[in-house]
């Protein structure tokens, strides 16, 4: 089976950001970047299913800057064969743009599974996957969180509230993951080094005119510095009342 | 003595041979600085750049998911998922070639990770270090072709875990002491061990040992025992296991007594020759000691970081107590230490990488200042801690106990000490007993005489000097200079001053091991600023020269101080005093009373 996983890198989001001076992207100094969580039960899964079924091959794909290189080479080194990263600079806000460049890409690649996580971390769109289907013209299923095959059929479950649902459609398809899949594996020494003999191959990327443009970026208000009123029991009732009257919580 | 076959030589060409391979830090104990071998600063390539962030990206998002310090600590034993979990990762292997399925990392990029374990669990270190920097060193360096491919797969995949087994009941820094035999059989198929090895860390994981014993070796009609390293699997018939040994830190490292009954060693196991089993555990030794280094280094700006963050948050009196300078003196100290500590054990893995030079002082030196800068400062976050420092709830006390051991574990600090001083005054000792009997018979022995006095002259005269360092830090190049040539002569008049009774001079030894030490941290420095002034420029190195121009005059007003007790000193009474305690077993002064 032939497996694509499209990637994205995304800063580490267990930080306070800050705005860049243009005001339309995140300052990125001291950022640290990886995988989308999502992109990597993506990546998780589909080698999974590689060595249940002990063969076939997985490609992963990422659009971007050559930074980018650096986290196709990190799926390398959990275990995809190779990785193509589809060259563009500069920050890409359009989910249709970005989605007709992947699907240029791998319209002839000949794959039969092309997986997404649902929706990448840092701008959750959540709307790639589902616009590369369309534009291949090929069925698509949102964020599921188990996969199977009976032949050339695609069985998948997807979680919903309190209940969940038995998916099946016929391969080639498009689809997104869930987390809950497969928990991604650690990058060995000897991914990392088998990772750096691995092809990597770049072409510019075939972006069509974006016709979504980002705006503005705000930061949530600042709030406000917590107040002590004093200590033990004492400060009870004056608590239960600022709860009341000043913050009006009660 | 047998010879060795091609078969057995040492296959590896780097190694501290300090017969054949100039030293930094001999070169100080004879006023001379050894520039190329200190300059330029190692830098990774930026493949080893790129292969080190993958290792510890992979590593630290490993750790954060499955290493809980304070519960290892608690059980003194570490869950199977952490040790399945390094095996996996591929660590067990970092060092082994990738010939026999390791990583075949380099020096620097083995103890950058060593660091990074350290950083997050010293217990883990020990278990990494023991296995790697010392179990199976003796075959990745010493092990013939056969030998390594019979091993070194399984242990770098981590199936098979390597101890180090050198230490006995009546032989700790006294090698030669040891009991443990192995003796040939008969038809020379095997050798019969039989002996006990005590405080043998990862002794209950262990697959295959390092062991060390003396053969009866016969020479000109006279038995002699020679120590001699052996491969032994650990679980030969013969072997048992003592209980875990209940330690006062690193309680995840399992530790124990070995005991070895009537072992059968196959001949072929035999790791280098009979009789060369004492350079092998030095040389394994030698260069395990970085690793504890690195690791000791790194552990403690972890610690730091903690510390720092309460002495930003905890207020008293209306502000926070970092703002307080006797807070802060102890932030710059521990800063400046891990800076030159960092300079110190990276330069010293570039010259374990270079190969041809002899790193032992500094590898000693290294483990040294490492080991004391963890334990001092543990002690310090403790106290900037206050009260919560002292609670288990909180990491600082497990660092305090975990740190202890370094100073006592892979050579103690004092006998790496006398190590550094001893091995320092060989050269100067050695020309001043050939000048010695030449002047017994001056006129056969001119040239010896000449060639010694214009050495002489020399070192009086012309001072040393530092060509390399970048002219911003040339103040304090000097400054080590200085120190140099002090340190050569205060050494040359001891040794005259002595002779041969050096070697009981330990008060002496002591500080010139402490100065050589200094000299080596400052040296190191000069040559890590001078390599970041050259990428970034003066500019952009402002904080690193900040740094340098800190610890150098700190450390050299240590160094100055040291050489000057080599000769104004109250060591008379410091051993009296010794004496009577040690004769009375008792500090008491014994004050005569009042009649």
């Amino acid at each position: 089976m032939k497996i694509a996983v499209c990637i994205k890198r995304v800063p580490d989001m267990d930080v306070r950001f800050k705005i860049a001076p243009s005001g339309t992207a995140v300052d990125e100094t001291g950022l640290k970047f990886d995988i989308s969580d999502f992109d990597g039960y993506a990546v998780e899964a589909a080698l999974q299913i590689k060595e249940k079924l002990n063969a076939g091959e997985v490609v992963v794909i990422s659009l971007g800057g050559d930074v980018v290189q650096e986290t196709l080479r990190k799926a390398m080194s959990m275990g995809a064969d190779r990785a193509v990263q589809l060259k563009a600079d500069g920050t890409h806000v359009d989910s249709f743009a970005i989605a007709s460049a992947l699907a240029a890409e791998l319209k002839d690649g000949g794959y039969d599974l092309i997986m997404f996580g649902r929706m990448s971390i840092d701008t959750a769109h959540g709307v790639t996957g589902a616009i590369v289907a369309e534009l291949l013209g090929l069925p698509c299923v949102n964020a599921i969180s188990k996969l199977e095959f009976d032949g050339r059929t695609a069985k998948m479950r997807r979680e919903l509230e309190g209940a969940y649902e038995l998916v099946e459609c016929a391969l080639p398809a498009v689809v997104t993951i869930d987390e809950g899949i497969a928990r991604p594996r650690y990058p060995s020494l000897k991914g990392i080094m088998a990772a750096k003999k691995k092809p990597l191959e770049s072409k510019p990327a075939q972006l069509p005119a974006a016709r979504l443009s980002l705006d503005a970026l705000a930061l949530p208000p600042e709030r406000a510095a917590g107040r002590i009123i004093g200590e033990g029991t004492a400060a009870v009732p004056e608590l239960v009342r600022l709860l009341k009257e000043e913050a009006k919580v009660l | 003595m047998t010879t060795a076959s091609p078969a057995h030589a040492p296959s590896a060409s780097h190694l501290a041979d300090p017969d054949h391979h100039p030293s930094f830090t001999r070169g100080v104990f004879l006023g001379e600085i050894r520039e190329a071998l200190v300059f330029p600063f190692p830098e990774p390539s930026t493949e080893e750049k790129e292969s080190l962030a993958a290792i510890l990206d992979a590593f630290r998002s490993w750790a954060a998911d499955t290493l809980d310090s304070a519960q290892i600590d608690h059980d003194g034993r570490f869950p199977d998922a952490v040790r399945q979990g390094m095996a996996e990762l591929g660590l067990m292997g970092l060092n082994i070639p990738e010939r026999y399925g390791g990583f075949g990392a380099s020096a620097m990029i083995f103890n950058r990770v060593f660091g990074e374990i350290g950083a997050h669990d010293a217990a883990l270190a020990v278990y990494f270090g023991a296995h790697q920097s010392i179990g199976i060193k003796g075959i990745i360096l010493f092990g013939t072709e056969a030998q390594k491919h019979q091993w070194l797969p399984r242990c770098a995949s981590g199936e098979c875990i390597g101890a180090f087994c050198l230490t006995e009941a009546g032989s700790g820094s006294d090698a030669q002491a040891m009991r443990t035999t192995a003796v040939p059989s008969e038809d020379g198929s095997h050798y019969l061990l039989n002996g006990a090895k005590i405080w043998i860390s990862n002794a209950g994981y262990a697959g295959v040992l390092t062991v060390f014993a003396k053969v009866p070796v016969t020479i000109d009609g006279v038995v002699k025992q020679r120590v001699t390293a052996f491969i032994v699997d650990a679980h030969a018939p013969g072997i048992s296991l003592g209980k875990i040994e209940e330690k006062m830190g690193i309680k995840g490292s399992d530790t124990r007594t070995i005991t070895f009954e009537n072992v059968r060693v196959p001949a072929e196991n035999l790791l280098g020759e009979v009789g060369g089993g004492f350079k092998i555990a030095l040389e394994i030794l030698n260069s395990g000691r970085l690793g504890l280094s690195a690791g000791s280094t790194r552990g403690t700006r972890e610690m730091m970081k903690l510390a720092l963050a309460h002495a930003k948050e905890r207020e008293q009196f209306g502000r926070s107590i970092g703002s307080f300078e006797m807070l802060q003196r102890k932030f710059a100290a521990a800063a400046a230490d891990c800076y030159a500590m960092d300079a110190a054990w990276m330069l010293c893995a570039g010259m374990v990488d270079r190969g041809g030079v002899d790193f032992s002082l500094e590898t000693a030196a290294c483990k040294i200042y490492a080991s004391e800068l963890a334990f001092r400062t543990a002690s310090e976050t403790m106290q900037i801690a206050g009260g919560i420092g002292y609670s288990k709830e909180y990491p600082y006390e497990r660092a305090l106990r975990d740190s202890r051991i370094n100073m006592i574990f892979e050579g103690t600090n004092e006998v790496l000490r006398a190590l550094i001083a001893l091995m320092g005054l060989q050269q100067p000792g050695e020309e001043l007993k050939a000048v010695g009997k030449a002047f017994k018979a001056p006129l056969h022995s001119l040239g010896a005489i000449s060639s010694y006095l214009t050495g002489r002259v020399k070192r009086t005269l012309v001072k040393p000097s530092f060509n390399q360092v970048h002219p911003s830090l040339k103040d304090e190049a000097e400054l080590v200079a200085d120190n140099i040539h002090a340190l050569a002569l205060g050494v040359e008049k001891a040794l005259i001053e002595h002779g041969k009774a050096i070697i009981e001079r330990q008060f002496l030894q002591e500080r010139m091991a402490n100065a050589a030490i200094d000299i080596y941290l400052a040296t190191a420095v000069l040559s890590r600023v001078t390599s970041v002034i050259g990428r970034v420029g003066e500019k952009e190195a402002a904080a690193d020269l900040e740094v340098a121009r800190f610890f150098i005059p700190m450390a050299m007003r240590r160094t100055r101080r040291a050489i000057r007790a080599l000769e104004r000193n109250a060591d008379d009474a410091a051993r009296s005093i010794a004496t009577r305690a040690l004769a009375t077993g008792d500090l008491t002064v014994p004050t005569p009373t009042d009649t």
